[in-house]
């Protein structure tokens, strides 16, 4: 065993020490620092050692200063990042940078790779604008589903801006050229400080009062359209008792206000555009409707007409007494079977009579007297039965032709034989 | 621009009696004046808030 296998196999305490190579700890390292608290992430700190490569990369140091305690951050920022930023980075400027943590092997070193730079104050304004668009979008501020659409047409529009500088001008000169109305401006301060109050307090005051508002703003730099930024001017917007158009700086420039309105437009004029309808295509859909109406009467009174003709048709005196003839003839037949109906019922009645009459004829009490019988009669009832009769008794018997009075002299019951 | 459109349908249909029909195409011709009316007359009017 040679040394260097020794050292290959180097044993203490009985353990076997495992033995990595370079690239293996390199791709450990770079496991570790693959971790989501080092990805895409915000550091404030000061730029230091800031040299631009010629091929247009960046390479810098971020450095803090805190007491006694230094910490520097190697960074470095790709020239296609590097290109969008539009400021001269310089050493000594106070800067928050955003970027993942990774790990060069071949210095084997670790270092920020840079996305975004901004320089710290405006950079905790875009931060603080993150974070309000993440909360006024949890309040449900930025629903698709709460955006309403325009009134056709409005009688008046509300205009929030400021009252002077060109925004109005153009606004007012398109509608009047498009469709004159009412327009109602509230004015407002749209930059500074304080215009957030201000432009708040316009939404509300001109919100009863219109059919539609427009909140307008001139271009103007991130820091001049801060306040539509502002959650109480996107709450106002958001809960506006109208449809609020938002057209605040240019197209590229977006704002929370504008994300809050139910429709942008890209210029204050786009927005007076959408706002009112265009007078001339307005007239032009009435003369539509003017002949539209006109032409449906016309139609529907040639159906009158047509369905008038039918039924005359219909009516004709031809067909009329085509129709009493069928039905005369219905009728007589309709009659013959009624009267056959009634014939034979009274025939059938009048046998059922006759044959009762037999019947009844047979039980006359008249016909049996003539046979002989007689009936027997005392205190002028009519007696049945031997048992009756008390010797002594009256009796009547009745014949066939006349009565006899009788006194009874002796009584035998066929009992008592 | 609604109620002429709601003409519009009533007169196509059937349902709507003959003499309604003609009642409702004389509604639609006064609508239809009174809005030309009302655009060629129109003049931009212009109100300014006060602030609080």
């Amino acid at each position: 065993m040679t040394w260097y296998q020794q050292g290959l196999s180097h044993e203490r305490g009985g353990h076997a020490m495992e033995v990595l190579s370079v690239s293996e700890v390199s791709s450990l390292v770079e496991a570790l620092l693959d971790d989501p608290r080092l990805q895409e992430i915000w550091i404030r700190g000061e730029i230091t050692n800031l040299k631009v490569h010629g091929s247009g990369h960046r390479y810098f140091s971020l450095g803090e200063k805190r007491n006694e305690h230094s910490a520097v951050l190697s960074c470095v920022m790709w020239r296609n990042d590097a290109r969008r930023i539009d400021y001269d980075l310089h050493d000594g400027m106070d800067v928050l940078v955003f970027g993942s943590i990774g790990h060069y092997a071949p210095q084997g070193r670790y270092q920020l790779y840079v996305k975004e730079v901004r320089p710290a104050g405006l950079g905790e304004k875009h931060l603080m604008v993150e974070r309000w668009k993440q909360q006024l979008e949890a309040e449900g501020c930025f629903d698709p589903g709460k955006k309403r659409s325009l009134p056709p047409y409005p009688e008046r529009v509300g205009v929030v801006t400021s009252e002077t500088g060109a925004v109005l001008q153009d606004i007012r000169n398109v509608i009047s050229r498009r469709y004159p109305l009412e327009l109602v401006i509230s004015p407002t301060a749209v930059q500074g400080e304080g215009a957030h109050e201000e432009i708040t307090r316009a939404l509300r005051r001109v919100e009863q009062q219109v059919d539609v508002i427009i909140l307008a703003r001139g271009g103007g730099s991130f820091e001049d359209l801060f306040p539509f930024n502002h959650p109480d001017v996107v709450r106002a917007i958001s809960s506006s008792l109208v449809p609020v158009v938002s057209a605040i700086g240019h197209e590229i420039d977006v704002t929370l206000a504008d994300f809050a309105a139910d429709i942008r437009a890209p210029t204050p004029s786009a927005a007076a555009e959408l706002v009112v309808p265009d007078r001339i295509s307005v007239m032009e859909s009435l003369a539509g409707y003017r002949k539209a109406i006109g032409n449906r009467l016309l139609d529907r009174l040639d159906r009158a007409g047509s369905d008038l003709s039918d039924v005359r048709e219909r009516l004709a005196p031809r067909r009329v007494s085509q129709r009493v003839t069928s039905r005369r003839e219905d009728l007589s037949v309709i009659s013959g079977r009624i009267e056959r109906g009634i014939l034979s019922r009274v025939g059938r009645e009048r046998e059922r009579l006759s044959a009762a009459a037999a019947v009844l004829a047979a039980r006359n009490p008249a016909h049996l007297l003539g046979k002989g019988y007689c009936i027997l009669q005392k205190d002028r009832r009519v007696i049945r039965s031997a048992g009756e009769i008390e010797k002594g008794d009256s009796l009547t018997i009745r014949m066939v032709d006349g009565r006899l009075g009788t006194r009874v002299e002796e009584v035998h019951l066929d009992t008592e034989i | 621009m609604k109620e002429l459109k709601e003409i519009l349908s009533k007169i196509e249909d059937n349902q709507t009696g003959l003499d309604e029909a003609i009642a409702l195409y004389e509604r639609g011709a006064v609508l239809v004046r009174q809005a030309e009316e009302l655009l060629a007359s129109a003049e931009m009017k212009i109100t300014m808030l006060g602030r609080d």
